[in-house]
Protein backbone atom coordinates (compact mmCIF):
# COMPACT_ATOMS: atom_id res chain seq x y z
CA UNK A 1 0.00 0.00 0.00
CA UNK A 2 1.50 3.76 -0.47
CA UNK A 3 -0.02 4.55 2.74
CA UNK A 4 2.66 4.19 5.56
CA UNK A 5 1.47 3.36 9.39
CA UNK A 6 3.38 3.28 12.64
CA UNK A 7 2.11 0.95 15.78
CA UNK A 8 0.82 2.36 18.34
CA UNK A 9 3.84 2.43 21.20
CA UNK A 10 2.78 3.77 23.91
CA UNK A 11 4.58 4.84 27.02
CA UNK A 12 4.93 3.13 30.38
CA UNK A 13 4.11 0.11 28.12
CA UNK A 14 6.85 -3.12 27.07
CA UNK A 15 7.98 -2.47 23.69
CA UNK A 16 7.34 -5.49 21.31
CA UNK A 17 9.46 -6.08 18.73
CA UNK A 18 6.84 -6.80 16.15
CA UNK A 19 5.59 -3.62 17.10
CA UNK A 20 8.77 -1.71 16.20
CA UNK A 21 9.24 -4.08 13.23
CA UNK A 22 5.93 -3.39 11.44
CA UNK A 23 6.90 0.11 11.88
CA UNK A 24 9.98 -0.44 9.72
CA UNK A 25 8.56 -2.74 7.37
CA UNK A 26 5.79 -0.30 6.65
CA UNK A 27 8.42 1.94 5.81
CA UNK A 28 10.19 -0.34 3.75
CA UNK A 29 7.11 -1.71 1.85
CA UNK A 30 6.08 1.52 0.63
CA UNK A 31 6.06 0.83 -2.87
CA UNK A 32 3.02 1.58 -4.30
CA UNK A 33 1.80 4.50 -6.46
CA UNK A 34 0.35 7.05 -4.53
CA UNK A 35 -3.17 7.28 -4.29
CA UNK A 36 -6.62 7.84 -2.25
CA UNK A 37 -5.27 6.77 1.33
CA UNK A 38 -2.85 9.85 0.79
CA UNK A 39 -5.47 12.46 0.28
CA UNK A 40 -6.82 13.63 3.40
CA UNK A 41 -10.06 14.89 3.39
CA UNK A 42 -11.15 18.19 0.73
CA UNK A 43 -7.32 17.93 0.51
CA UNK A 44 -7.75 18.85 -3.27
CA UNK A 45 -8.51 22.39 -3.40
CA UNK A 46 -8.09 25.32 -6.36
CA UNK A 47 -4.44 25.20 -5.98
CA UNK A 48 -3.72 21.63 -7.29
CA UNK A 49 -7.11 21.71 -9.97
CA UNK A 50 -6.68 22.41 -13.52
CA UNK A 51 -9.34 23.91 -15.57
CA UNK A 52 -12.33 21.90 -16.51
CA UNK A 53 -12.27 23.05 -19.95
CA UNK A 54 -10.18 23.20 -23.47
CA UNK A 55 -9.63 26.61 -24.72
CA UNK A 56 -12.31 27.36 -26.95
CA UNK A 57 -11.84 27.92 -30.82
CA UNK A 58 -12.87 31.66 -32.10
CA UNK A 59 -16.92 31.86 -31.59
CA UNK A 60 -18.81 32.69 -34.92
CA UNK A 61 -20.71 36.24 -34.33
CA UNK A 62 -22.09 38.49 -36.45
CA UNK A 63 -23.61 41.86 -35.21
CA UNK A 64 -25.39 44.70 -36.73
CA UNK A 65 -22.03 45.56 -38.80
CA UNK A 66 -23.46 42.60 -41.21
CA UNK A 67 -27.25 43.37 -40.50
CA UNK A 68 -29.66 41.21 -41.86
CA UNK A 69 -27.99 38.77 -44.44
CA UNK A 70 -30.21 37.25 -46.59
CA UNK A 71 -30.06 33.70 -47.34
CA UNK A 72 -31.94 32.23 -50.61
CA UNK A 73 -34.78 29.35 -51.31
CA UNK A 74 -33.11 26.19 -51.44
CA UNK A 75 -34.54 23.25 -51.03
CA UNK A 76 -31.16 21.24 -49.49
CA UNK A 77 -29.91 22.11 -46.67
CA UNK A 78 -26.87 25.07 -47.04
CA UNK A 79 -24.77 27.07 -44.87
CA UNK A 80 -25.35 30.00 -43.12
CA UNK A 81 -23.53 32.92 -43.58
CA UNK A 82 -23.91 36.03 -41.85
CA UNK A 83 -20.19 37.03 -42.41
CA UNK A 84 -17.61 36.84 -45.22
CA UNK A 85 -17.26 32.70 -43.96
CA UNK A 86 -19.67 30.33 -43.22
CA UNK A 87 -20.45 30.15 -39.94
CA UNK A 88 -18.31 27.00 -38.89
CA UNK A 89 -16.27 26.43 -35.55
CA UNK A 90 -14.14 23.72 -34.73
CA UNK A 91 -13.81 22.71 -31.31
CA UNK A 92 -10.69 20.99 -30.20
CA UNK A 93 -12.19 18.26 -28.90
CA UNK A 94 -10.38 15.12 -27.68
CA UNK A 95 -13.63 12.26 -27.23
CA UNK A 96 -10.70 9.50 -27.27
CA UNK A 97 -9.34 11.33 -23.92
CA UNK A 98 -13.12 11.77 -22.32
CA UNK A 99 -13.83 15.14 -23.35
CA UNK A 100 -17.24 16.51 -23.23
CA UNK A 101 -18.55 18.68 -26.40
CA UNK A 102 -21.43 20.92 -25.76
CA UNK A 103 -22.77 23.51 -29.03
CA UNK A 104 -24.53 26.02 -28.88
CA UNK A 105 -25.99 28.65 -31.62
CA UNK A 106 -28.95 31.33 -31.11
CA UNK A 107 -29.94 34.25 -33.67
CA UNK A 108 -32.64 35.88 -34.82
CA UNK A 109 -34.49 35.45 -38.96
CA UNK A 110 -37.34 36.61 -40.47
CA UNK A 111 -38.66 35.46 -43.74
CA UNK A 112 -40.20 36.98 -47.31
CA UNK A 113 -42.53 35.47 -49.30
CA UNK A 114 -45.85 35.72 -50.12
CA UNK A 115 -46.14 31.71 -49.30
CA UNK A 116 -50.29 31.01 -48.53
CA UNK A 117 -51.58 33.62 -50.77
CA UNK A 118 -53.62 31.16 -53.54
CA UNK A 119 -54.60 34.37 -55.34
CA UNK A 120 -50.25 34.84 -56.23
CA UNK A 121 -49.39 31.49 -56.32
CA UNK A 122 -51.82 29.55 -57.20
CA UNK A 123 -51.25 27.07 -54.24
CA UNK A 124 -51.79 27.13 -51.07
CA UNK A 125 -48.47 26.36 -49.29
CA UNK A 126 -46.93 28.10 -46.46
CA UNK A 127 -43.21 29.38 -45.92
CA UNK A 128 -41.20 27.68 -43.81
CA UNK A 129 -37.33 27.68 -42.73
CA UNK A 130 -35.43 25.66 -41.16
CA UNK A 131 -31.87 25.13 -38.95
CA UNK A 132 -29.79 22.08 -38.08
CA UNK A 133 -26.25 21.32 -36.70
CA UNK A 134 -23.97 19.65 -39.00
CA UNK A 135 -20.52 18.13 -38.71
CA UNK A 136 -18.09 17.60 -41.69
CA UNK A 137 -14.85 18.34 -42.83
CA UNK A 138 -13.90 20.50 -45.64
CA UNK A 139 -15.92 19.05 -48.18
CA UNK A 140 -19.04 16.77 -46.66
CA UNK A 141 -21.38 17.91 -44.44
CA UNK A 142 -23.46 15.67 -42.40
CA UNK A 143 -26.95 15.86 -40.22
CA UNK A 144 -26.81 16.15 -36.49
CA UNK A 145 -29.54 14.44 -35.53
CA UNK A 146 -31.90 15.81 -33.29
CA UNK A 147 -31.01 19.25 -34.18
CA UNK A 148 -33.29 20.65 -36.53
CA UNK A 149 -35.23 23.59 -36.00
CA UNK A 150 -38.66 24.08 -38.25
CA UNK A 151 -41.02 27.21 -38.33
CA UNK A 152 -43.38 27.66 -40.53
CA UNK A 153 -45.64 30.82 -40.85
CA UNK A 154 -49.32 30.41 -40.73
CA UNK A 155 -52.05 31.92 -43.30
CA UNK A 156 -52.95 34.54 -40.30
CA UNK A 157 -48.99 35.66 -41.49
CA UNK A 158 -49.84 35.55 -44.93
CA UNK A 159 -52.83 35.44 -46.60
CA UNK A 160 -53.92 39.32 -46.51
CA UNK A 161 -57.55 38.67 -47.73
CA UNK A 162 -58.45 35.53 -45.17
CA UNK A 163 -56.40 36.03 -42.67
CA UNK A 164 -58.34 35.95 -39.59
CA UNK A 165 -57.33 39.51 -38.64
CA UNK A 166 -58.38 40.90 -41.85
CA UNK A 167 -62.16 40.97 -41.50
CA UNK A 168 -62.33 42.97 -38.80
CA UNK A 169 -59.72 45.86 -39.52
CA UNK A 170 -60.47 46.78 -43.67
CA UNK A 171 -63.44 46.34 -46.07
CA UNK A 172 -63.60 45.59 -49.58
CA UNK A 173 -62.00 42.64 -51.89
CA UNK A 174 -58.46 44.15 -52.51
CA UNK A 175 -55.55 43.31 -50.34
CA UNK A 176 -54.86 45.70 -47.42
CA UNK A 177 -51.84 44.65 -45.54
CA UNK A 178 -49.14 41.87 -44.95
CA UNK A 179 -49.78 40.81 -41.53
CA UNK A 180 -46.06 39.43 -39.77
CA UNK A 181 -43.45 37.40 -42.02
CA UNK A 182 -42.48 40.14 -44.29
CA UNK A 183 -43.38 39.23 -47.90
CA UNK A 184 -42.37 42.22 -50.06
CA UNK A 185 -42.30 46.06 -50.22
CA UNK A 186 -44.46 46.51 -53.46
CA UNK A 187 -47.51 44.57 -53.16
CA UNK A 188 -51.09 45.05 -55.26
CA UNK A 189 -52.80 47.87 -53.53
CA UNK A 190 -50.04 49.71 -51.61
CA UNK A 191 -49.52 46.93 -48.96
CA UNK A 192 -45.84 48.02 -47.18
CA UNK A 193 -44.89 45.02 -46.10
CA UNK A 194 -42.54 46.26 -43.49
CA UNK A 195 -43.44 43.78 -40.74
CA UNK A 196 -40.61 41.48 -40.44
CA UNK A 197 -41.45 39.83 -37.34
CA UNK A 198 -38.53 38.65 -36.21
CA UNK A 199 -38.07 35.22 -34.19
CA UNK A 200 -34.99 33.38 -32.56
CA UNK A 201 -33.61 29.84 -33.16
CA UNK A 202 -31.94 28.47 -30.65
CA UNK A 203 -30.19 25.30 -30.92
CA UNK A 204 -27.95 23.77 -27.78
CA UNK A 205 -26.44 20.05 -28.29
CA UNK A 206 -24.19 17.79 -26.51
CA UNK A 207 -22.25 16.03 -29.20
CA UNK A 208 -21.77 12.29 -28.46
CA UNK A 209 -18.37 11.00 -30.24
CA UNK A 210 -20.80 8.17 -31.89
CA UNK A 211 -22.82 11.23 -34.05
CA UNK A 212 -20.05 12.39 -35.73
CA UNK A 213 -18.86 8.84 -37.35
CA UNK A 214 -18.39 9.77 -40.68
CA UNK A 215 -15.16 12.25 -40.07
CA UNK A 216 -12.26 10.72 -39.06
CA UNK A 217 -10.46 13.79 -37.52
CA UNK A 218 -11.82 16.55 -35.63
CA UNK A 219 -14.72 17.23 -37.19
CA UNK A 220 -15.70 20.97 -38.06
CA UNK A 221 -19.28 22.64 -37.22
CA UNK A 222 -21.75 24.94 -38.95
CA UNK A 223 -25.41 26.29 -38.86
CA UNK A 224 -27.26 25.12 -41.82
CA UNK A 225 -30.84 26.19 -43.06
CA UNK A 226 -33.79 25.56 -45.45
CA UNK A 227 -36.22 27.70 -46.57
CA UNK A 228 -38.99 26.97 -49.46
CA UNK A 229 -42.89 26.49 -49.59
CA UNK A 230 -43.93 23.78 -46.67
CA UNK A 231 -44.79 21.67 -49.24
CA UNK A 232 -40.99 21.23 -50.64
CA UNK A 233 -41.46 23.38 -54.19
CA UNK A 234 -40.02 26.85 -54.59
CA UNK A 235 -41.65 29.18 -56.68
CA UNK A 236 -40.17 30.61 -60.09
CA UNK A 237 -42.21 34.13 -59.77
CA UNK A 238 -40.26 37.23 -58.47
CA UNK A 239 -40.96 37.58 -54.73
CA UNK A 240 -43.21 34.76 -54.13
CA UNK A 241 -40.10 32.39 -53.52
CA UNK A 242 -39.37 32.51 -49.71
CA UNK A 243 -36.21 34.47 -49.05
CA UNK A 244 -34.59 33.99 -45.30
CA UNK A 245 -33.14 36.94 -43.76
CA UNK A 246 -30.32 35.86 -41.10
CA UNK A 247 -28.58 38.38 -38.36
CA UNK A 248 -27.49 38.47 -34.98
CA UNK A 249 -25.90 35.53 -34.35
CA UNK A 250 -24.24 33.60 -31.85
CA UNK A 251 -22.56 30.23 -32.21
CA UNK A 252 -19.83 29.04 -29.64
CA UNK A 253 -18.97 25.80 -28.06
CA UNK A 254 -17.47 24.69 -24.55
CA UNK A 255 -15.37 21.19 -24.56
CA UNK A 256 -15.21 20.16 -20.81
CA UNK A 257 -12.55 17.75 -19.76
CA UNK A 258 -12.76 14.46 -18.11
CA UNK B 1 10.23 -0.14 -2.99
CA UNK B 2 10.54 2.54 -0.09
CA UNK B 3 13.42 2.42 2.44
CA UNK B 4 15.87 -0.21 2.94
CA UNK B 5 15.92 0.18 6.78
CA UNK B 6 16.91 -2.86 8.94
CA UNK B 7 14.54 -4.46 11.27
CA UNK B 8 15.31 -5.04 14.88
CA UNK B 9 16.25 -8.69 15.60
CA UNK B 10 15.64 -10.87 18.88
CA UNK B 11 18.65 -10.77 21.50
CA UNK B 12 19.95 -8.36 20.58
CA UNK B 13 20.71 -4.89 22.09
CA UNK B 14 18.90 -2.03 20.67
CA UNK B 15 21.25 0.97 21.04
CA UNK B 16 20.13 4.27 21.01
CA UNK B 17 22.42 5.25 18.12
CA UNK B 18 20.65 2.16 16.60
CA UNK B 19 17.50 4.03 17.62
CA UNK B 20 18.56 7.10 15.91
CA UNK B 21 20.14 5.67 12.71
CA UNK B 22 16.77 4.11 12.26
CA UNK B 23 14.83 7.41 12.44
CA UNK B 24 17.39 8.93 10.60
CA UNK B 25 16.87 6.75 7.55
CA UNK B 26 13.46 7.61 7.72
CA UNK B 27 13.69 11.12 7.99
CA UNK B 28 15.91 11.42 4.99
CA UNK B 29 13.63 8.94 3.10
CA UNK B 30 10.43 11.59 3.44
CA UNK B 31 12.19 14.47 3.42
CA UNK B 32 14.67 14.18 0.31
CA UNK B 33 15.15 10.70 -0.48
CA UNK B 34 12.23 10.04 -2.68
CA UNK B 35 13.50 9.87 -6.30
CA UNK B 36 13.03 7.58 -9.70
CA UNK B 37 14.88 4.41 -7.79
CA UNK B 38 11.67 4.75 -5.78
CA UNK B 39 8.31 3.17 -7.54
CA UNK B 40 6.05 5.49 -5.07
CA UNK B 41 7.17 8.01 -7.47
CA UNK B 42 9.22 8.59 -10.72
CA UNK B 43 9.06 8.42 -14.83
CA UNK B 44 8.57 5.01 -14.63
CA UNK B 45 5.83 5.23 -12.18
CA UNK B 46 4.32 8.48 -12.75
CA UNK B 47 1.33 8.76 -10.02
CA UNK B 48 -1.74 6.53 -11.32
CA UNK B 49 -3.77 7.88 -13.75
CA UNK B 50 -6.40 5.21 -12.60
CA UNK B 51 -9.41 6.85 -11.29
CA UNK B 52 -8.35 7.01 -7.40
CA UNK B 53 -9.72 10.50 -6.65
CA UNK B 54 -12.91 10.30 -4.68
CA UNK B 55 -15.76 12.94 -4.20
CA UNK B 56 -14.59 13.27 -0.50
CA UNK B 57 -11.21 14.36 -1.39
CA UNK B 58 -12.36 17.45 -3.19
CA UNK B 59 -12.60 20.55 -1.81
CA UNK B 60 -16.70 21.18 -1.14
CA UNK B 61 -18.67 22.67 -3.15
CA UNK B 62 -20.58 25.87 -1.33
CA UNK B 63 -24.19 26.28 -2.78
CA UNK B 64 -25.66 29.75 -1.88
CA UNK B 65 -29.26 31.13 -2.28
CA UNK B 66 -31.02 34.07 -2.42
CA UNK B 67 -30.69 36.88 -3.01
CA UNK B 68 -27.63 35.84 -5.41
CA UNK B 69 -27.99 32.18 -6.43
CA UNK B 70 -25.07 30.34 -7.30
CA UNK B 71 -22.73 27.27 -6.75
CA UNK B 72 -19.02 27.84 -5.84
CA UNK B 73 -17.03 25.04 -7.32
CA UNK B 74 -13.48 24.04 -7.22
CA UNK B 75 -12.23 25.65 -10.30
CA UNK B 76 -15.40 27.13 -11.62
CA UNK B 77 -18.79 28.80 -10.70
CA UNK B 78 -22.17 28.47 -11.96
CA UNK B 79 -24.69 31.72 -11.21
CA UNK B 80 -28.39 31.43 -12.46
CA UNK B 81 -31.34 33.11 -12.30
CA UNK B 82 -34.58 31.96 -13.03
CA UNK B 83 -38.24 33.84 -12.50
CA UNK B 84 -41.63 31.82 -12.71
CA UNK B 85 -43.95 32.57 -15.68
CA UNK B 86 -46.06 34.84 -13.77
CA UNK B 87 -46.80 37.93 -15.89
CA UNK B 88 -49.05 39.38 -12.72
CA UNK B 89 -46.47 38.98 -10.13
CA UNK B 90 -43.54 37.94 -11.18
CA UNK B 91 -43.27 39.83 -15.01
CA UNK B 92 -40.91 42.69 -15.42
CA UNK B 93 -42.71 46.10 -16.62
CA UNK B 94 -41.35 48.85 -19.04
CA UNK B 95 -43.27 51.65 -20.05
CA UNK B 96 -42.26 53.67 -22.78
CA UNK B 97 -43.47 56.59 -21.02
CA UNK B 98 -40.47 56.44 -18.53
CA UNK B 99 -38.07 54.61 -19.71
CA UNK B 100 -37.83 55.09 -23.81
CA UNK B 101 -34.26 55.00 -25.17
CA UNK B 102 -32.21 54.02 -22.34
CA UNK B 103 -30.31 50.63 -21.57
CA UNK B 104 -31.72 49.03 -18.54
CA UNK B 105 -31.01 45.41 -17.05
CA UNK B 106 -33.83 43.54 -16.74
CA UNK B 107 -34.23 41.82 -13.17
CA UNK B 108 -34.08 38.14 -13.07
CA UNK B 109 -31.77 38.31 -16.22
CA UNK B 110 -28.88 39.50 -14.65
CA UNK B 111 -26.34 39.07 -11.74
CA UNK B 112 -23.51 40.25 -10.50
CA UNK B 113 -20.52 38.12 -10.77
CA UNK B 114 -17.51 37.61 -8.42
CA UNK B 115 -14.71 35.95 -10.35
CA UNK B 116 -11.55 35.20 -7.93
CA UNK B 117 -9.49 34.57 -11.25
CA UNK B 118 -9.34 34.98 -15.37
CA UNK B 119 -12.46 32.87 -16.71
CA UNK B 120 -14.07 31.59 -19.48
CA UNK B 121 -17.55 32.39 -19.20
CA UNK B 122 -20.59 30.68 -21.36
CA UNK B 123 -24.02 32.39 -20.43
CA UNK B 124 -27.08 31.10 -21.82
CA UNK B 125 -29.93 33.37 -21.67
CA UNK B 126 -33.81 32.40 -22.37
CA UNK B 127 -37.02 34.55 -22.17
CA UNK B 128 -40.28 35.57 -23.55
CA UNK B 129 -41.58 39.09 -24.24
CA UNK B 130 -44.56 41.30 -25.56
CA UNK B 131 -45.59 44.64 -25.67
CA UNK B 132 -49.04 45.39 -24.62
CA UNK B 133 -51.55 48.95 -24.39
CA UNK B 134 -50.08 50.69 -27.45
CA UNK B 135 -52.03 51.67 -30.29
CA UNK B 136 -54.88 49.57 -30.87
CA UNK B 137 -55.03 49.29 -34.95
CA UNK B 138 -54.06 46.23 -36.52
CA UNK B 139 -53.42 48.14 -39.75
CA UNK B 140 -51.04 50.32 -38.87
CA UNK B 141 -49.37 48.54 -35.92
CA UNK B 142 -49.77 45.29 -35.98
CA UNK B 143 -45.98 43.79 -35.42
CA UNK B 144 -45.24 46.73 -37.59
CA UNK B 145 -43.37 48.84 -35.30
CA UNK B 146 -40.17 47.67 -33.04
CA UNK B 147 -41.48 47.71 -29.74
CA UNK B 148 -37.74 47.54 -27.89
CA UNK B 149 -34.65 45.66 -28.23
CA UNK B 150 -32.76 43.28 -25.80
CA UNK B 151 -28.75 43.01 -25.97
CA UNK B 152 -26.46 41.05 -23.38
CA UNK B 153 -24.11 43.08 -21.67
CA UNK B 154 -21.27 43.25 -19.08
CA UNK B 155 -20.61 46.07 -17.27
CA UNK B 156 -22.94 48.06 -19.04
CA UNK B 157 -21.40 47.44 -22.68
CA UNK B 158 -23.68 45.71 -25.10
CA UNK B 159 -22.59 42.97 -27.81
CA UNK B 160 -24.64 43.47 -30.87
CA UNK B 161 -24.95 39.85 -32.04
CA UNK B 162 -26.69 39.28 -28.73
CA UNK B 163 -29.62 41.91 -30.49
CA UNK B 164 -33.28 40.79 -30.53
CA UNK B 165 -36.15 42.79 -31.56
CA UNK B 166 -39.62 42.75 -30.37
CA UNK B 167 -42.58 44.48 -32.22
CA UNK B 168 -45.68 45.80 -31.52
CA UNK B 169 -48.88 44.03 -30.59
CA UNK B 170 -51.50 46.49 -31.17
CA UNK B 171 -53.06 46.05 -28.07
CA UNK B 172 -56.23 42.74 -28.03
CA UNK B 173 -53.66 40.84 -30.53
CA UNK B 174 -50.62 40.87 -27.61
CA UNK B 175 -51.26 37.21 -27.51
CA UNK B 176 -50.04 36.52 -30.92
CA UNK B 177 -46.93 38.91 -30.49
CA UNK B 178 -45.14 36.89 -27.64
CA UNK B 179 -42.50 35.69 -28.68
CA UNK B 180 -39.27 33.76 -27.27
CA UNK B 181 -35.86 34.87 -27.06
CA UNK B 182 -32.14 33.30 -26.20
CA UNK B 183 -28.89 34.71 -25.94
CA UNK B 184 -25.85 32.53 -25.68
CA UNK B 185 -22.33 34.30 -25.98
CA UNK B 186 -18.65 33.30 -24.52
CA UNK B 187 -16.27 35.74 -23.25
CA UNK B 188 -13.47 35.72 -21.64
CA UNK B 189 -13.32 37.92 -18.26
CA UNK B 190 -10.96 39.07 -15.78
CA UNK B 191 -10.82 38.63 -12.19
CA UNK B 192 -12.90 40.93 -10.71
CA UNK B 193 -16.85 41.98 -10.20
CA UNK B 194 -18.77 41.99 -13.59
CA UNK B 195 -21.99 42.85 -14.04
CA UNK B 196 -23.37 40.46 -16.68
CA UNK B 197 -27.14 40.51 -18.11
CA UNK B 198 -29.83 40.83 -20.87
CA UNK B 199 -30.55 44.74 -20.94
CA UNK B 200 -33.64 45.99 -22.55
CA UNK B 201 -33.97 49.39 -24.55
CA UNK B 202 -37.55 50.76 -25.64
CA UNK B 203 -37.98 52.09 -29.01
CA UNK B 204 -38.91 56.48 -28.63
CA UNK B 205 -42.04 57.22 -27.80
CA UNK B 206 -43.87 58.81 -30.46
CA UNK B 207 -47.91 59.46 -30.26
CA UNK B 208 -50.34 58.18 -32.92
CA UNK B 209 -53.37 59.38 -34.09
CA UNK B 210 -55.89 56.67 -33.37
CA UNK B 211 -58.38 55.30 -36.75
CA UNK B 212 -60.39 53.36 -34.24
CA UNK B 213 -63.60 54.34 -34.62
CA UNK B 214 -65.61 56.16 -32.66
CA UNK B 215 -62.88 58.51 -32.28
CA UNK B 216 -60.51 59.03 -29.34
CA UNK B 217 -59.82 63.02 -27.79
CA UNK B 218 -55.83 63.30 -28.81
CA UNK B 219 -53.57 61.14 -29.99
CA UNK B 220 -52.38 57.58 -28.10
CA UNK B 221 -49.34 55.86 -27.55
CA UNK B 222 -47.65 53.73 -30.66
CA UNK B 223 -45.95 51.25 -28.12
CA UNK B 224 -46.88 51.90 -24.45
CA UNK B 225 -45.62 49.01 -22.73
CA UNK B 226 -43.28 45.88 -22.94
CA UNK B 227 -43.84 42.63 -20.30
CA UNK B 228 -40.53 40.34 -19.56
CA UNK B 229 -42.55 37.10 -18.50
CA UNK B 230 -40.88 33.23 -17.67
CA UNK B 231 -36.78 34.16 -17.84
CA UNK B 232 -34.00 32.20 -17.06
CA UNK B 233 -29.87 33.20 -17.15
CA UNK B 234 -26.98 30.95 -16.47
CA UNK B 235 -23.62 32.08 -15.92
CA UNK B 236 -20.63 29.06 -15.98
CA UNK B 237 -17.73 30.54 -15.68
CA UNK B 238 -14.45 28.50 -15.63
CA UNK B 239 -11.22 29.38 -14.08
CA UNK B 240 -8.59 30.40 -17.19
CA UNK B 241 -5.78 29.51 -15.25
CA UNK B 242 -3.55 26.48 -17.16
CA UNK B 243 -6.56 25.66 -19.51
CA UNK B 244 -5.38 23.64 -22.06
CA UNK B 245 -4.93 24.32 -25.42
CA UNK B 246 -4.95 20.81 -27.65
CA UNK B 247 -7.08 22.99 -29.37
CA UNK B 248 -7.10 22.37 -33.36
CA UNK B 249 -7.61 26.23 -34.64
CA UNK B 250 -10.01 27.30 -37.71
CA UNK B 251 -8.10 29.75 -39.23
CA UNK B 252 -10.42 33.12 -40.02
CA UNK B 253 -13.45 31.71 -39.27
CA UNK B 254 -15.79 34.51 -37.75
CA UNK B 255 -13.26 37.45 -38.30
CA UNK B 256 -10.88 36.76 -35.24
CA UNK B 257 -9.34 39.70 -34.25
CA UNK B 258 -5.42 39.87 -33.66
CA UNK B 259 -6.01 41.43 -30.10
CA UNK B 260 -7.70 39.09 -28.60
CA UNK B 261 -7.63 35.10 -28.35
CA UNK B 262 -11.59 34.39 -28.99
CA UNK B 263 -11.78 36.77 -31.77
CA UNK B 264 -14.66 38.50 -30.83
CA UNK B 265 -14.66 41.00 -32.93
CA UNK B 266 -18.43 42.63 -32.25
CA UNK B 267 -18.80 46.43 -32.29
CA UNK B 268 -20.26 47.19 -28.86
CA UNK B 269 -22.55 49.74 -27.39
CA UNK B 270 -21.87 52.11 -25.31
CA UNK B 271 -23.91 52.35 -22.11
CA UNK B 272 -26.33 54.97 -24.01
CA UNK B 273 -26.76 52.85 -26.56
CA UNK B 274 -25.88 55.40 -29.17
CA UNK B 275 -22.45 55.09 -31.27
CA UNK B 276 -20.23 51.85 -31.19
CA UNK B 277 -17.25 51.85 -30.11
CA UNK B 278 -14.64 48.88 -29.56
CA UNK B 279 -15.08 46.47 -27.14
CA UNK B 280 -12.35 47.54 -23.90
CA UNK B 281 -11.81 44.25 -22.21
Amino acid sequence: MARVTIKDITEGGSLNIEDVNETIESWNDASKQINGDNVRVQGLDQRVFGPVIRKPPTAYTSGSGAGWVPHSPTLDFLPVKTTGADAVIRPGWLPSEGDTLIIRASFQFYVEARGGRPAFTGHSSTPTARFRLEYGDTQNWYELNTTERRFQMSKMYSDNTKGWLSSATFSGSGPSHPYGFNWDNSAPNGASGDTPTEQTCTIIHLVEPGEVGKVSNVPRFRIAYLTANSDMTISGVPKETEKVYIGWLNFNSTVYRR
Amino acid sequence: MGTSTPKVTVSTTTSASDLHDKIDTLEDFVNYGIDTSYEIQGPGNPISTDPWVETNHIWAPDFYGAPAPRTELVSSQVHYRRTLNDIINEGAHFSAAHSAKSWQYIPGLTASVKLMRDCIVDVTASWFAFEYGGITSVETHFEKKEACKFRFAVNGVGYTSTTRYLRTSCGLNSQITRKQFSVVKQLELAAGVHNIGIRIYLAERVFHAPPDSPPYDGLVDQIKFVFVGGRNIVIDAHEKKNMDDAVVREAKVGEPSEEDAFGDTELVDGPDGSKPSKKTY
